[in-house]
């Protein structure tokens, strides 16, 4: 039996289990979907009171859904995708915005300006050497704040969770494509905002 | 060497491994400083990103939403499903009956009260054994995954 099949077996057994009564075994399903479901709800929603309700909210439409699972993707999957479609129901209530736009019209580079300049005389990972990873990481976590809802979450659940496109276009409904595309713009929008914070800094 | 600087998207591809013709690439970034920057900005940005930390686990969410789970089952497809479907049936079946009435009283006029019990017996039955041997089924495939997961 492979990998795959029998993950396939034991999330129906503890599928069944769980509409059989066993609500203790909702418990293996917390835990092992509770990073992801935070990293969604922490990353599209600010209000701290608002993610606390929402992990639970998202929880509950699992639990009562769950006979709906019909094993088209993994497990975890389907409940990040639960996470995604509540949050984008909560920001849509509260009439706030999930997407920016990034656009990159032409989606050619741009030399920042004075790097080419700057490149003379040093070094090129100078400015990164001038920073210690303290200020570096709160520089990032400022940068990522700035982003939209939608891009927030694509960048964590790529670079962090390490998932596919395929399996972030599963979780947020969007083709792999742009998927790709947004996830492109994104670190390049926080690649030209920290180089010119740096530049900031330097002056 | 590709004239003219490299595209974000073709160094995001190169630093992130995915398709692209790493060979050009990597031969301009070998010649051009400022790609190499970028590359390198980009590098240390992927290895920022993966070191973030992540939302902190909330201790006791899992106790409190079992406790409150456990006021109720979650809903079945069936939990919907046949008790519509049972309540279609009847008034289905119902409808029927009265529209067939005439029919249905002659058909009976030609049989005596001693064959008709008999076959109503038989059938009721007949539809006993199948849900009683459909529900054993149904408990040793679960059982059997049971096995399976321990």
């Amino acid at each position: 039996m492979n990998e795959t099949t029998e993950n396939r077996l034991l999330t129906k057994v503890l599928i069944e289990k769980i509409l059989g009564g066993d609500t203790r075994a909702f418990g293996s399903i917390v835990r092992e979907t509770e990073k992801l479901v935070r990293q969604i709800v922490f990353k599209m929603v600010d209000n701290a009171e608002d993610r606390r309700d929402l992990v639970q909210d998202v929880y509950f439409k699992v639990f009562q859904n769950l006979s709906g699972f019909k094993f088209q993707s993994k497990l975890p999957t389907w409940v990040g995708r639960i996470a995604y479609n509540t949050c984008v129901n909560h920001l849509s209530k509260k009439k706030l915005t999930l997407f920016s736009d990034l656009s990159d019209p032409d989606g050619e580079e741009d030399v920042h300006p004075g790097l080419q300049q700057t490149l003379d005389g040093r070094s090129p990972n100078k400015e990164e050497q001038a920073l210690d990873e303290k200020e570096r990481l709160a520089i990032l976590q400022a940068e990522i704040g700035r982003l939209s809802p939608l891009h927030r979450t694509l960048i964590f659940l790529y670079h962090q969770d390490e998932m596919s496109y395929q399996e972030i276009g599963q979780i947020t409904g969007l083709p792999d494509g742009t998927v790709k595309s947004y996830l492109f713009r994104a670190r390049k929008a926080l690649r030209e905002a920290i180089s010119k914070k740096y530049d900031k800094e330097e002056l | 060497m590709k004239s003219g600087h490299l595209t974000d998207i073709e160094i995001q591809a190169y630093v992130l491994d995915e398709p692209a013709d790493r060979q050009t690439i990597g031969q301009h970034l070998e010649e051009c400083a400022v790609c190499r920057s970028r590359e390198a900005e980009y590098r240390q940005l992927f290895s920022d990103l993966s070191v973030l930390p992540g939302p902190v686990s909330e201790p006791g969410l899992e106790e409190e939403l079992l406790r409150r789970l456990s006021a109720g089952r979650p809903r079945r497809s069936q939990d919907i499903l046949l008790p519509f479907l049972t309540g279609m049936l009847a008034i289905a079946g119902g409808t029927a009956i009265y529209a067939c009435r005439w029919y249905i009283r002659n058909l009976f006029a030609y049989l005596s009260g001693g064959y008709i019990l008999p076959s109503l017996a038989a059938a009721v039955l007949f539809l006993a054994g199948s849900v009683f041997f459909m529900l054993k089924k149904h408990r040793r495939e679960v059982d059997m995954l049971n096995l399976l997961i321990r």
